[in-house]
């Protein structure tokens, strides 16, 4: 008979415990041995209140290592636009070198910018959420800092080869750094070069060349300097989203409206131009060993130029105008609908840009423009353009300066700073191409029919009936001015069971908009300085960490913070004249999340409950509206979201040499209110309709999954090579509603029985659908010195071609057709591989 | 048969020690074991006879006079606080690794706020490439050595390259007889699989070791420190050292591991990839387990991991304050954390 008995655990108490000193010998202790002699006495008390002095400290949670959950979702779910927490993109920070990388204007920080630079911006830190930052008070979604500096560096060379099919065919990068030299001195360059004929989407290419210095000096133990430069030349050929329709004519899911031949070669009309070379000079205080004061300055100059094709009393160039399509001839012309879809299977010129046609009707075109310049008797005749390229241009001049302290004072650690940034984004339109013509006039085609006054629909009432040339600015032209100051502080204070941190905000913000053209259709109000519009705003942060003991840990975190009008929205109609929106109020965001994190040596896990609201955001599109059968100015104010859900990342290491993944993200983003339109006609300033209820509450917000699912294993051989498979699971991607359509004006002649009704406010949600990457490489080290390594990675491995990845809801609508222009899409690639070698030396 | 299941109450502690209970009101003598890997503790002088070309005035570390004389204060500030909260006279021996020579001890003892513990020093020469040698520091006013010896170690994967010896003490603390061993195991370069055997092969010299002494009086107390490069829970401790975890369960012919439990609980000496190691540890033998503390007896174990020895910037806050990262010189303390532990003895009347 077997009895099992199982212990009780057993209380312990801490015993306080102080000591005595004693020098002499007590009297009733002549036995005392030599040796006691001038040994401290100890004894214990049983003061509990000092049981926590002497209590062990436990370590607070470490997070140098990339999370889990977020660096699965980033590489693996790329494709179908993993966002975390399905957050937008201006609730992250992105710091380098002490600088917020953020356009003020976007919101948002370009990681483009540094393209092609991996090898020296490596090892950021990162951390998600509501999270207390030691550099500038980090947004909802949390920051990411990237410490690039010369010394950081390990002394030697890296150079890399990658070869792939996804958006470069060639990736060549190089890399030496000195390391700090005993002069005081360190010096790292990189330099990448990204090329290719074709990306993976026919007609689309990627080009760059990136470029890297730093130089550091450390002056002495205390003081170090550092510039680091860096900028990335970036041209791409983009891809175009197309109907159902159109990809099932051509039968390819991979169709690309944005290119066509041109005398037998492919030229794609929708190119970007991105450079955006950025200096920051670094100066690091180590005023103590607890306390450092880091200050940085930083300019950064750029260009961004996006062409399209434009034109002008002739037909649309665009190859999937809905007159084009068979869909459009269905009832109308039956017969004529079969010959166009015999084309669309068949014909290259039915399918892309004619580019041979545009420059034929460029010729033809041969006019008389009367008083250029608006000059009197001043006439040119010459071929006028029908069809040209042109481009959105922003050229930004960014000034940016940070200074901040970290400083631990026993058990608190005190971080706080000032930081401000002077911004000049100038926008402007550039002709880029004349496809055969002579000039171009620059005229909004929209107003004209509304008056006999010539000027009215003159872009540029200063040079009224311009001959625009190849690199002429016309169109629009003007500056928006952003200024934004920020003071912040935090305290963090650590016990041995307990973290806990509170963090404060203080920001000004300005902006105004300072015209360079004037234009016909607002005289009085395109240029010039448009009134300065500023913003207070505050942030509270604050969170607590219970460190039940050094495997197990519970964090819970909470945030309100206000923030200017998206500056994207703040105008009406930016391009044409100075007028703000109203109202215009704050955004506030209201976030909190509670996790929990389990290091057990062979598991690794996070998870998390989030709950998110944002308040008071804008939105602001310029479409053509059928309703009103002219260009509108579409605004909606005081929209409200809410994104929360459950993320859970785990890693576990099992057998010999086997880690398995699992990540689980379940979301729900939607808007949780009905917010207020309002439309203004573009061609005159009229406003159409204002307080127009849009019935947005409980619509889902589209772009991205709301549920994720991954699950990797890999294998990590003794001998230096590794292989992994991963399964992924996407799903609950909706289409992101276009306002106008859930309004009574949309519905208003139908009842809930009719099929329209339905087809107006039903949301699009894209169909679930998994993927699986597969990876594999080898290290080898050569002569102990040097590394050489070879990975392959493959996403996408059954090539599954029927993977939406987004998609939108035209903004032209027809209330009487709404099946009259379907949404569009976007296809992910199929099978894509990269493969790489790099060495180092 | 039957079996009889009884549900299992645990209690949750706020309290978080693992000390053992001493008398409340009574008198007691503490003498404080600590063991520590300094992390590098090379002078500025070039050894012919050593690679230490990393640690000289123009070496790849810069590691000038004032960057060693605040490495000296470091260590000392630390030594000073280890067990301070038992005893203002710190560890009365000091078990440590990474030390290039005697001198450099020598050095660590003037410190300014070690001074007066007139600490000296015992360290033998060992066939590390690197030159770095375990050894022991000790308070003349508790401890007497009376022989030091040291044993190789052989490394299985690798026969060309050499590693740590580990250095025995034998002498009297507070009176009583004392073995201590001192050691550093191979790394983990390699990986943990590949190099295992190496740090077996370690540990079963350290048993044997052991063994004989323990052959020869059986009354001795071991202590077996070191930088194992192994966990608690590792082969080499668990099976080859042969160690336990529970003080209510304790083996007669198996040491104890005071930092098995501590361990468990997610404490540890150093850091790699957010995971805590306890690398650092002192076993100890049957005469030290805790009874009627006539003798010397363990009752509390501890991590020095204080907040000042963390390191508090960057990415990699929380973990241990460092000397030298990758060639950059932190200027802290060393990448592990130092470990003590408490023995008790009744003052006689």
């Amino acid at each position: 008979m077997k009895k099992l008995f199982l212990l009780i655990g057993s209380l312990s108490f801490c015993y306080q415990s102080y000591f005595t000193q004693t020098d002499s010998i007590p009297s009733d202790t002549a036995k005392t041995k030599e040796e006691d002699f001038h040994i401290p006495v100890y004894s214990v008390t049983s003061d509990e209140s000092d049981a926590e002095s002497n209590a062990q400290d436990i370590a607070s949670l470490l997070q140098a290592s990339r999370d889990i959950y977020l660096s699965y979702g980033s590489f693996h779910l790329a494709s179908v636009n993993f966002r975390l927490r399905g957050l937008p993109a201006d609730q992250s920070m992105v710091m380098i070198n002490g600088i917020n990388m953020v356009n003020p204007e976007l919101g948002y920080a370009s990681w483009s910018n540094w393209g092609g630079l991996n090898d020296v911006m490596r090892f950021p830190e990162i951390r998600i959420g509501v999270t207390p930052s030691r550099y500038a008070f980090s947004p909802s979604a949390g920051y990411t800092f990237i410490d690039s500096r010369a010394s950081l560096f390990k002394k030697g060379t890296r150079f890399s080869y990658a070869n792939s099919n996804r958006i470069f065919q060639h990736r060549v990068m190089l890399t030496h750094s000195t390391g700090m030299m005993s002069n005081g001195w360190a010096i790292t360059v990189s330099a990448s070069a990204r090329l290719s004929d074709t990306s993976y989407y026919p007609g689309t290419y990627f080009n760059s060349q990136s470029y890297y210095l730093s130089i550091e000096k450390r002056i002495n133990d205390q003081h170090s300097i550092a510039l680091t430069a860096f900028y990335a030349d970036i041209e791409r050929a983009r891809k175009g989203m197309a109907t159902q329709e159109v990809y099932n004519l051509v039968g390819n899911n991979f169709y690309n409206p944005y290119w066509g031949y041109q005398q037998g070669k492919k030229r794609n009309g929708y190119i970007t131009n991105n450079a955006h070379p950025t200096a920051i000079l670094t100066h690091i205080n180590t005023i103590s060993e607890k306390t450092k004061w880091i200050t940085s300055a930083s300019f950064s100059y750029g260009k961004n130029k996006s062409t399209n094709v434009t034109w002008y009393d002739a037909a649309n160039p665009n190859p999937i105008y809905y007159k084009y399509l068979p869909s459009y001839y269905a009832n109308t012309n039956p017969a004529y609908a079969q010959i166009l879809t015999q084309l669309w299977k068949t014909d290259v010129n039915t399918q892309q840009l004619r580019w041979d046609d545009f420059y034929q009707a460029n010729y033809g075109n041969l006019f008389t423009v009367f008083d250029v310049d608006g000059v009197p008797g001043k006439n040119f005749e010459g071929k006028r353009s029908k069809y040209i390229v042109q481009a959105n241009n922003t050229d930004s001049k960014i000034f940016n300066f940070s200074s901040y302290i970290n400083s631990r004072i026993d058990k608190f650690f005190v971080s706080g700073g000032i930081n401000g940034s002077y911004n000049i984004l100038h926008h402007y339109k550039t002709a880029e191409d004349l496809l055969g013509g002579d000039f171009w006039l620059d005229y909004d085609i929209f107003a004209r029919g509304l008056t006999t006054d010539y000027l009215y629909y003159q872009n540029d009432i200063e040079h009224p009936n311009k001959l625009i040339r190849k690199g002429d600015i016309f169109g629009y032209n003007y500056n928006i001015n952003i200024q934004r100051y920020e003071g912040w502080g935090q305290v963090e204070y650590n016990t041995a069971k307990v973290d806990v941190y509170g963090a404060l905000s203080l920001s000004y913000s300005s902006i105004f908009r300072d015209g360079l053209m004037k234009n016909g259709k607002f005289p009085d109000n395109s240029k010039g300085k448009s009134p300065t519009k500023t913003f207070f705003n505050y942030g509270i942060k604050g969170g607590a960490t219970y460190k039940i003991n050094g495997k197990n840990y519970v964090t819970i975190n909470a945030m309100y913070n206000t923030k200017p009008t998206d500056f994207q929205n703040i105008f009406i109609s930016p391009q044409t004249r100075n007028d703000y929106i109203n109202p215009i109020q704050n955004e506030e965001c209201l976030a909190s999340d509670i996790n929990y994190y389990a290091n057990f040596g062979f598991l690794k896990a996070r998870a998390t409950y989030y709950f998110y609201q944002y308040k008071n955001l804008t939105y602001l599109r310029s479409y053509f509206h059928d309703a009103y059968n002219t260009i509108v100015n579409y605004i909606m104010t005081g929209v409200n979201t809410q994104h929360q859900g459950i993320e859970l990342g785990l890693e576990a290491k099992f057998l010999r040499g086997f880690t398995a993944t699992a990540v689980l993200g379940y979301g729900e983003f939607i808007y949780t209110n009905r917010p207020l339109a309002q439309a203004w006609r573009n061609n005159s300033g009229e406003q159409l309709f204002s307080d127009r209820t849009v019935y947005l509450k409980n619509y889902k917000i589209g772009g991205t999954p709301q549920t994720v699912a991954g699950l990797g294993l890999r294998y990590n051989s003794k001998k230096f090579w590794y292989a992994g498979v991963y399964f992924n699971y996407f799903a609950d991607m909706y289409i992101e509603p276009n306002p106008d359509r859930r309004t009574e004006a949309a519905i208003s002649k139908y009842l809930p029985s009719d099929p329209q009704w339905q087809q107006l406010l039903g949301q699009e949600k894209l169909p679930a659908k998994y993927t699986i990457d597969a990876n594999i490489g080898k290290s080898f080290r050569i002569k102990h010195k040097y590394t050489l390594g070879i990975n392959g990675s493959v996403s996408n491995l059954l090539n599954n071609k029927t993977i939406i990845s987004n998609g939108i809801e035209q903004l032209r609508y027809d209330a009487n057709d709404p099946m009259k222009f379907p949404n569009k899409y976007n296809y992910a690639m199929g099978l894509t591989y990269m493969l790489m070698i790099n060495f180092n030396f | 048969m039957k079996r009889y299941w009884s549900l299992l109450f645990v209690s949750f502690f706020v309290s978080f020690t693992f000390a053992q209970k001493l008398e409340k009101g009574t008198n007691y003598h503490i003498v404080v074991v600590g063991f520590w890997n300094v992390e590098n503790l090379y002078d500025t002088i070039d050894d012919p006879k050593k690679d230490d070309q990393e640690f000289l005035p123009n070496g790849t570390n810069l590691w000038n006079t004032s960057r060693y004389l605040r490495k000296l204060d470091h260590l000392a500030e630390v030594i000073k606080q280890m067990g301070e909260e038992f005893t203002p006279d710190g560890p009365a021996v000091l078990g440590m690794c990474e030390i290039e020579n005697i001198n450099v001890l020598k050095d660590l003892a003037k410190q300014e706020k070690i001074a007066n513990r007139n600490y000296q020093a015992i360290l033998i020469e060992g066939p590390d490439a690197r030159g770095v040698d375990p050894a022991l520091m000790y308070n003349p006013k508790y401890f007497k050595p009376e022989k030091s010896v040291s044993y190789h170690v052989k490394l299985v994967t690798d026969s060309a390259h050499k590693t740590r010896d580990i250095l025995v003490v034998y002498g009297k603390l507070l009176g009583e007889p004392f073995a201590f061993l001192v050691n550093h195991w191979p790394s983990r370069r390699g990986g943990e699989e590949a190099s295992r055997p190496n740090r077996i092969a370690a540990a079963k010299i350290a048993r044997h070791i052991a063994d004989s002494i323990t052959a020869s009086n059986p009354n001795i107390k071991i202590m077996i420190m070191g930088d194992y490069n192994d966990d608690p829970i590792n082969e080499s401790i668990k099976k080859y050292i042969r160690t336990y975890d529970d003080l209510k369960r304790t083996r007669d012919d198996e040491f104890f591991n005071p930092m098995e439990k501590l361990y468990k609980k997610g404490i540890g000496t150093l850091a790699y990839q957010d995971q805590w190691n306890l690398f650092d540890q002192i076993l100890i033998n049957k005469p030290l387990l805790p009874s009627d503390y006539s003798t010397l007896q363990y009752f509390d174990v501890k991590i020095f991991n204080k907040p000042f020895v963390r390191n508090d910037f960057g990415n990699f806050r929380g973990y241990p304050f460092r000397t030298i990262v990758g060639g950059n010189y932190q200027g802290g303390y060393s990448d592990h954390f130092a470990v003590y532990v408490g023995l008790a003895r009744k003052v006689k009347k």
